[in-house]
C-alpha cells in the first residue's frame, strides 16, 4: 500500500517534517513516527504500518517488528477510555490487586478486554514510575494517582457522561 | 600472527581472527546455534560460552576476536556447566518429541542434549507458552514449525544478509517471541533456510519425512544446475538421490545454493535418463544393449576416416560435459577420423541471473568447453558446422552432451538442418537430451555417474564425483568411444582419468602441473590472466 | 546531621521551577558561560572526574571517566544519549527533573556535549511519560530562543542541537545498547560488546549515554568546583542523588540527599517512617534489581560501594519498603514476572529462564510448589546468571537468590502449608 493511506492534519504534516530533520537515517523516525500515526488513528493496522514503512522506505518487516516489540502500540481500535493498572511492586503493596477486581466486577470485563460500549478498556502494566504516588491508574495518557476505589468510581463516572466514541 | 593457548596447547593464528573460527580449524568443536561463518555475529544463544584466562565472566567465541597470547579453555567445568544450562533452557520450551520430528539426526539440539544427557525437561508441558503446532507453508518449499524454533535468528540474517530481502521477523519480545515471516518468501535461494536453520523449525518441503538422514550416503560433488558450479553433497540410498545440499566453499558458493540446482537432483534420478540406448530403424526405435548399439553404429561410421579438415564426421560438445569428456571426444575425433571438426563453442541454456550465485548460464561446464576451444587457434566454429551442413559436406555427426537449449535457441530450425544427415549420433544422459532426429541414442553417464572436472564461471576448477552406476549400458563417454573404436577395428586408448585431467588442464594454459588430487574437495583456481574469455562480453 | 543540601531539587519550590526565567534568576546558565570556549573540554572531563560524579542510571560508573573513552578528534560525529526511560520498578525520580527543572538538564546536555564535542544529542523519554515530553520540549525551544542551543552558542563557535526521542513500552530500552538500537527504529534488543558504544554507538558513531539525574548535577559541578561537590557525597561517591521511596512508608516520595546518607535515616526520618509503624519486613535499596535487605541491614550507607560491600546495589536509587505482613514469595513472584515480561527475548538463558523463574514463583505462591521447585528456582537464577548479553538476565536472578537466601523459611512454608501463610485472604 502506498503512503497515501496516511492523510495527515496539517498539524501533524508539519510534526513530521521536524521528525524526519532530528535524525541521520530515515529508519531513526520510526518510533517518533510511529507515536504520530497512533495518535492520528489511534491504532496501527498492517495497512498503516506498510504505508510507514513506505514513508521511511524501510522494509515493511521492521515497521512489524517494532510495532509487537514495544506496548505502546495498539494494533487494532481501542476504547475511548484504556485504563492501564499499573501492577508493579510498590502499587501491589498498596493496593492495585483491589483496584483490578474492582474494575473488572464493575466494568464486567476481563484484562484485555473492552467494555460493549467501546467506552472503557482494561489492561495491566509494569510499574508506570509514579510509585511515590501508588496505586497508580493511568488512563490514556493520564495518571490518577493515589487512587481508591472511591476516586476510581467518580472518575469513572465523569468519564462515562462524556460522549461514546464514533458518537 | 598471534599465538593463543587452546586447552593447553599453542596455535598461531592471524590476531584478531574469531576464536570460534579459530577453535573450528584446529578441530576443537564449540556447540552454537545462532553462529554462522557466513553471517553476521548475533550472539544470542550463548551456547558458545568459553572461559578465557583474566576474564571474571564466561565469553561467547563467537564474538571474540583473538589476541596474542590469550589462553582459552572451551572444556573446563565451569564451561560444561555453562552448556548444560543453556542447553537446558533452550530446551524448556521445545517439544520433545526428536522420533518424529523431521530434523532428527542433524538437528543442533538433539546432538548436544544427548551428549549433556539432558533427557528430561524439568518445566512440565502444561507450562510451556502455546505456539502454533501446526507446521506452516511459507511458499518456495520452506515449511515453518514454530515450537521447535530456538530464536537463533539464523534465517532473518541470511534473508537480509545474503538475499537483501528483510522477508523474515522476529516479532513480540520475552518468550513470546517468534519468528515470523512477513512478505513473501519470493527468492530463488529459499532451500538454504532450511540448511541453515539449526534444529526442525525450518524444513524442505521436498525432503520432509521423505527419508531419515542417516540411511542416506554422501557424495561430496558439484551442482550441475549453472556455471558457478556450487559446491554441493548429494544424499543418495539404492541409487536415488534424495537431494543436493551446499557445501561451504568461500570462493565459490559460501555455504549457499540456489533452488534451482537444489532441486535439480529430480533430474538426475533415473526417471529422468536414458537407461537403455535404441537406433531409430524405419518408422520405429529399437532398444538395444550399449555395445551391440555401439556395433551398429561402428558399422557406419567404418571407412568415414579422411582428411582433418575434409573429414565427412563432426562432433559437437555440449557445455556440461567435464574437461575429461570435452578433452576425450577431441581425442577420439583425430585419432580415429583424423578430424578436427569438433565444435566446442556450443552456448549454454540461458536462465535467472543476479548477484548471488546463479550466472545466467544453465549448464556446468560452458567455461572449461570455452577454454579448451581457445586452446586451438582456428576452432571449428558452429558458423562452420552449420555451413559443412548445409552443403552437404557432413555424413555423419556425433552429439555429446545435454544441454542443447542454448544451441536450439541460437539457431532456429536446427532440428530441420540435421534431417538430412545420413549418420547423426547423441551420447546423452537425459531423456530432454535425445534429438528426435538422432538415429543412435546412447546413454552416457549423468554427474553422479561419473568422475570428472569441470570449470566454473570465475575459473575454478572443480571435482565431480561418482557415487554409483545404475546400470551396465550407461556408460561414460570415454568408455563408449573406446568400444566404438574396437569395433571399427581400430584402437583408441581412453587412458587414466587422472591423466586426462593432467592433459587437459595442460592444454587450456594456467595449471600446467596440476592435478586431480590438487583439485581436490576445495578446487583450485586459474590464474587470472587465464580466466575465461567467454565472461568478458 | 549536615544542613540538608539541594542541587537538583533547589528549585523544585519555585512556583514556575521549569521556566527558563526561574532557572536563570536562581544561578542557571552560568556555568555555561563560564565554560565554553574559556575551557578546554579537556578541562570539563578532568573536573567532572574529580568530583566523583557516578552514574545514577543504575550501574553507578564514574562519568569523568566514561567521558574520556571517547578518543579524540573524532573523524565521525560524536552523539550524547540522555537516559529518560526511567523505567526501574521503584523510580521515579528523573520524570521530577525533566518536569520541574528541564533547563538544568538541558544546560547539563550543553556542558557534556561540549566536553565530548557532540554537537547533537537526544534525550530518550520513556514513552509513557508525555508530559516530560512536553515539558522538555518547551524548555528546549525556550533555550533555543535564548541562544543556549543552536549555532554558536553565546558566541562561543560551539553548536548543539537537542532532540527529544519518545521510547514506546520497553524497560530494557533504558540499557544503554537498547537505547541506541531503539533511537535508530529498531526493537531495543541490546547489542554484544565489544563494540563499546563510545567506540561504536549511534548511528555507527562514537555515543555517551548518561542518565537525566547524573547530567543535570553537572552545571553545579562546574560552577562550585569538583571539590565542593565530591565533600558533599561519601568516599568515592560525589554529590547528592535523588532517592525515590515508596511502599509501605508514611511520606513516599523522591529525597534529594547525599551519597552515603544511611538507609536508616531516608526510611525512617525523610520518609516518615513505616506505616502504622509496623515493622520493618525487608527493603530493595536500589531499584527493584537490588538484592533485598533485612531489617538489620539498615544501617548501611546509601552509596554504590557501601551497597555493593554488603551484596547489594545502588542502582537506580529506587527504595521500596516492605512491612512485616507482605509475603515475600508474592512480591519476588511479582519482580519475576515484570523481568519476564520486559526481557528483550534475543539470549535463550534470560528469554526462557525469567519466564520459567515467573511460572515457578507462581506455583510455590499459589500453593502447589514442591520442595524441589525452590532448588529448581536457585538453578534457573544461577543458570542465567553472567551469561547474556545484557545484565537484565542478572537483574531477575540477583532478586531471586537474595529473596531465597534471607527469607527461605517463608518459600519453603508455602511449600509445606501449600498456601500462603503470610497473606491468607487474597484478592480475587
Ligand atoms: C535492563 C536495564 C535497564 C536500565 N534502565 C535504565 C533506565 O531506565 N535509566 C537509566 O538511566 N539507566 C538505565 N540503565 C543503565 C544504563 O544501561 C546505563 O548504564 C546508564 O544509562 C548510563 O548512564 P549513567 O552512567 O549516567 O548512569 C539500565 C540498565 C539495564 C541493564
Ligand atoms: S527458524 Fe530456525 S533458523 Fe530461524 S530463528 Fe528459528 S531456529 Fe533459527
Ligand atoms: S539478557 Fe535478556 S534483556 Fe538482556 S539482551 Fe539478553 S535477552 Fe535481552
Ligand atoms: S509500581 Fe506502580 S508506578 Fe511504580
Ligand atoms: S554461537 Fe555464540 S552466542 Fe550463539
Amino acid at each position: 500500500m502506498s503512503p497515501e493511506v496516511l492523510a495527515f492534519s496539517e498539524e501533524a504534516q508539519a510534526e513530521l517534517e521536524s521528525i524526519l530533520q532530528a535524525y541521520p537515517t530515515k529508519q531513526a523516525c520510526l518510533l517518533p513516527v510511529l507515536h504520530l500515526v497512533h495518535r492520528e488513528f489511534g491504532y496501527i493496522s498492517d495497512p498503516i504500518a506498510e504505508a510507514v514503512a513506505g514513508l521511511l522506505e524501510i522494509p515493511f518487516a521492521v515497521a512489524v517488528e517494532v510495532l509487537t516489540f514495544y506496548t505502546l502500540f495498539a494494533r487494532r481500535p481501542q476504547a475511548k477510555y484504556v485504563i492501564q493498572v499499573c501492577r508493579g511492586l510498590s502499587c501491589a503493596l498498596l493496593g492495585q490487586e483491589e483496584l483490578l477486581a474492582y474494575l473488572k466486577n464493575r466494568l464486567k470485563i476481563k484484562e484485555g478486554e473492552m467494555t460493549p460500549d467501546g467506552l472503557f478498556e482494561l489492561k495491566t502494566v509494569e510499574c508506570l514510575g509514579g510509585c511515590g504516588e501508588s496505586p497508580i491508574v493511568r488512563i490514556n495518557e493520564t495518571y490518577y494517582e493515589l487512587q481508591t476505589i472511591d476516586r476510581l468510581e467518580s472518575t469513572l463516572k465523569e468519564l462515562s457522561k462524556g460522549p461514546k466514541k464514533g458518537a | 600472527m598471534a599465538s593463543v593457548v587452546i586447552n593447553g596447547e599453542r596455535y598461531d593464528v592471524a590476531d584478531g581472527e574469531r576464536l570460534i573460527d579459530v577453535c573450528d580449524r584446529v578441530g576443537v568443536y564449540i556447540p552454537r546455534f545462532c553462529y554462522h561463518p557466513n553471517l553476521s555475529v548475533a550472539g544470542n544463544c550463548r551456547m558458545c560460552l568459553v572461559e578465557i584466562e583474566g576474564m571474571p565472566k564466561l565469553q561467547i567465541s563467537c564474538n571474540t576476536n583473538v589476541r596474542d597470547g590469550m589462553s582459552v579453555l572451551t572444556d573446563s567445568q565451569k564451561v560444561k556447566e555453562a552448556r548444560a544450562d543453556v542447553l537446558e533452557f533452550i530446551f524448556i520450551n521445545h517439544p520433545l518429541d526428536c522420533p518424529i520430528c523431521d530434523q532428527a539426526g542433524e538437528c543442533k539440539l538433539q546432538d548436544y542434549y544427548m551428549e549433556v544427557g539432558l533427557y528430561k525437561s524439568r518445566m512440565p508441558q502444561e507450562f510451556k507458552v502455546k505456539k502454533p503446532r501446526k507446521a506452516i507453508r511459507w511458499g518456495s518449499g520452506i515449511v515453518f514449525d514454530a515450537e521447535r524454533c530456538v530464536l537463533c535468528t539464523r534465517c532473518v540474517r541470511f534473508m537480509e544478509e545474503v538475499v537483501g530481502k528483510r522477508a523474515i521477523g522476529v516479532t513480540n519480545r520475552g518468550d513470546h517471541e517468534e519468528i515470523a515471516l512477513l512478505e513473501p518468501l519470493s527468492t530463488l535461494y529459499a532451500g538454504n533456510l532450511a540448511d541453515i536453520c539449526p534444529v526442525g523449525a525450518l524444513t524442505s518441503e521436498d525432503f520432509r519425512f521423505k527419508m531419515r538422514v542417516w540411511f542416506l550416503s554422501r557424495t561430496d560433488t558439484i551442482c550441475p544446475g549453472c556455471s558457478r558450479g556450487c559446491n554441493i553433497t548429494a544424499w543418495h540410498k539404492d541409487k536415488k538421490i534424495y537431494r543436493f545440499t551446499p557445501r561451504q566453499n568461500d570462493s565459490v558458493n559460501h555455504a549457499w545454493m540456489c533452488d534451482i540446482g537444489r532441486y535439480s537432483y529430480k533430474e538426475e534420478n533415473s526417471s529422468s535418463l536414458i537407461l537403455k540406448g535404441w537406433v531409430r530403424e524405419g518408422s520405429g526405435t529399437k532398444e538395444m544393449a550399449t555395445p551391440e548399439l555401439l556395433g551398429v553404429l561402428a558399422q557406419e561410421l567404418k571407412g568415414l576416416k579422411g582428411k582433418a579438415k575434409e573429414s565427412s564426421v563432426a562432433a559437437l560438445v555440449a557445455p556440461d560435459r567435464t574437461n575429461e569428456e570435452i578433452f576425450t571426444v577431441c581425442a577420439f575425433m583425430a585419432e580415429i577420423f583424423g578430424s578436427s571438426r569438433v565444435v566446442l563453442d556450443v552456448p549454454a541454456p540461458k536462465g535467472p541471473k543476479d548477484d548471488l550465485l546463479l550466472t545466467g548460464e544453465m549448464a556446468s561446464n560452458p567455461a572449461g568447453l570455452s577454454l579448451f576451444a581457445f586452446r586451438s587457434a582456428k576452432p571449428y566454429t558452429i558458423d562452420a558446422f552449420k555451413q559443412d551442413l548445409k552443403e552437404g559436406k557432413l555424413e555423419a555427426v556425433m552429439l555429446f552432451g545435454d544441454a542443447w537449449e542454448g544451441l536450439e535457441a541460437a539457431w532456429p530450425g536446427m532440428q530441420e538442418a540435421f534431417k538430412a544427415l545420413p549418420t547423426l549420433a547423441i551420447f546423452a544422459s537425459k531423456r530432454k537430451a535425445s534429438f528426435p532426429q538422432a538415429r543412435f541414442v546412447i546413454p552416457s553417464a549423468s554427474m553422479i555417474q561419473k568422475d570428472g572436472t569441470w570449470v566454473n564461471v570465475t575459473g575454478h576448477v572443480q571435482r565431480v564425483r561418482k557415487a554409483y552406476r545404475l546400470n551396465r549400458d550407461i556408460l561414460a563417454d570415454g568408455e563408449s568411444l573406446g568400444l566404438l573404436a574396437e569395433f571399427m577395428g581400430e584402437s583408441f586408448q581412453v587412458g587414466k582419468l587422472e591423466d586426462i585431467t593432467k592433459r587437459f588442464l595442460e592444454a587450456i594454459g594456467g595449471l600446467s602441473g596440476a592435478s586431480l588430487a590438487d583439485v581436490g574437495l576445495e578446487g583450485v583456481s586459474l590464474p587470472s590472466e587465464e580466466q575465461p574469455k567467454h565472461l568478458e562480453a | 546531621m549536615e544542613k540538608a543540601i539541594k542541587i537538583l531539587t533547589q528549585n523544585f519550590g519555585l512556583e514556575d521551577s521549569h521556566t527558563l526565567e526561574a532557572y536563570t534568576k536562581t544561578g542557571g546558565y552560568q556555568a555555561v558561560r563560564k565554560v565554553l570556549g574559556k575551557i578546554a573540554p579537556e578541562g570539563v572531563i578532568e573536573e567532572v572526574k574529580r568530583s566523583n560524579l557516578r552514574g545514577l542510571g543504575g550501574a553507578g560508573f564514574p562519568t569523568g571517566m566514561k567521558w574520556s573513552f571517547i578518543s579524540k578528534p573524532s573523524k565521525k560525529p560524536v552523539y550524547l544519549l540522555i537516559n529518560g526511560d526511567e523505567g526501574e520498578p521503584g523510580t521515579f525520580k528523573d520524570r521530577t527533573i525533566m518536569t520541574r527543572d528541564p533547563h538544568r538538564l538541558i544546560e547539563g546536555v550543553l556542558l557534556a556535549s561540549y566536553a565530548l564535542g557532540a554537537h547533537t544529542a537526544y534525550i530518550y523519554v520513556r514513552g509513557e511519560f508525555t508530559f516530560c515530553m512536553e515539558a522538555l520540549g518547551k524548555a528546549i525551544a525556550e533555550a533555543k530562543e535564548a541562544g543556549y542551543l543552536g549555532k554558536n552558542i553565546l558566541k562561543s563557535g560551539f553548536d548543539l542541537d537537542v532532540y527529544i526521542h519518545p521510547g514506546a513500552g520497553a524497560y530494557i530500552c533504558g540499557e544503554e545498547t537498547a537505547l541506541i538500537e531503539s533511537l535508530e527504529g529498531k526493537p531495543g534488543r541490546p547489542r554484544n560488546k565489544p563494540p563499546f558504544p563510545a567506540v561504536v554507538g549511534a548511528f555507527g558513531c562514537p555515543t555517551i549515554v548518561n542518565n537525566v539525574e547524573t547530567i543535570a548535577h553537572v552545571p553545579q559541578i562546574l560552577l562550585n568546583g569538583a571539590e565542593w561537590f565530591a565533600k558533599i557525597g561519601s568516599d568515592r561517591n560525589g554529590g547528592t542523588r535523588l532517592f525515590s521511596v515508596s511502599g509501605h512508608v508514611k511520606k513516599p516520595g523522591v529525597y534529594e540527599l547525599p551519597m552515603g546518607t544511611p538507609l536508616r535515616e531516608i526510611l525512617y526520618e525523610h520518609a516518615g517512617g513505616i506505616i502504622g509503624d509496623s515493622p520493618l519486613k525487608g527493603v530493595i535499596p536500589g531499584g527493584s534489581s537490588a538484592p533485598i535487605l533485612r531489617p538489620e541491614e539498615v544501617d548501611v550507607g546509601m552509596d554504590f560501594d557501601q551497597l555493593a560491600k554488603i551484596g547489594s546495589m545502588g542502582g537506580s536509587g529506587g527504595i521500596i519498603a516492605m512491612a512485616e505482613g507482605t509475603c515475600m514469595v508474592w512480591a519476588l513472584h511479582n519482580l519475576a514476572r515484570f523481568y519476564a515480561h520486559e526481557s528483550c527475548g534475543q539470549c535463550s538463558p534470560c528469554r526462557e529462564g525469567t519466564g520459567w523463574a515467573e511460572k515457578v514463583l507462581r506455583r510455590i505462591e499459589g500453593g502447589h510448589g514442591t520442595a524441589s521447585d525452590i532448588e529448581l528456582l536457585e538453578k534457573i537464577a544461577k543458570g542465567m546468571m553472567t551469561r547474556t548479553i545484557c545484565p537484565l538476565a542478572d537483574a531477575c536472578a540477583l532478586p531471586i537468590l537474595s529473596y531465597l537466601k534471607k527469607y527461605r523459611d517463608e518459600f519453603e512454608a508455602h511449600v509445606r502449608e501449600k498456601r500462603c501463610p503470610v497473606r491468607p485472604k487474597r484478592a480475587a
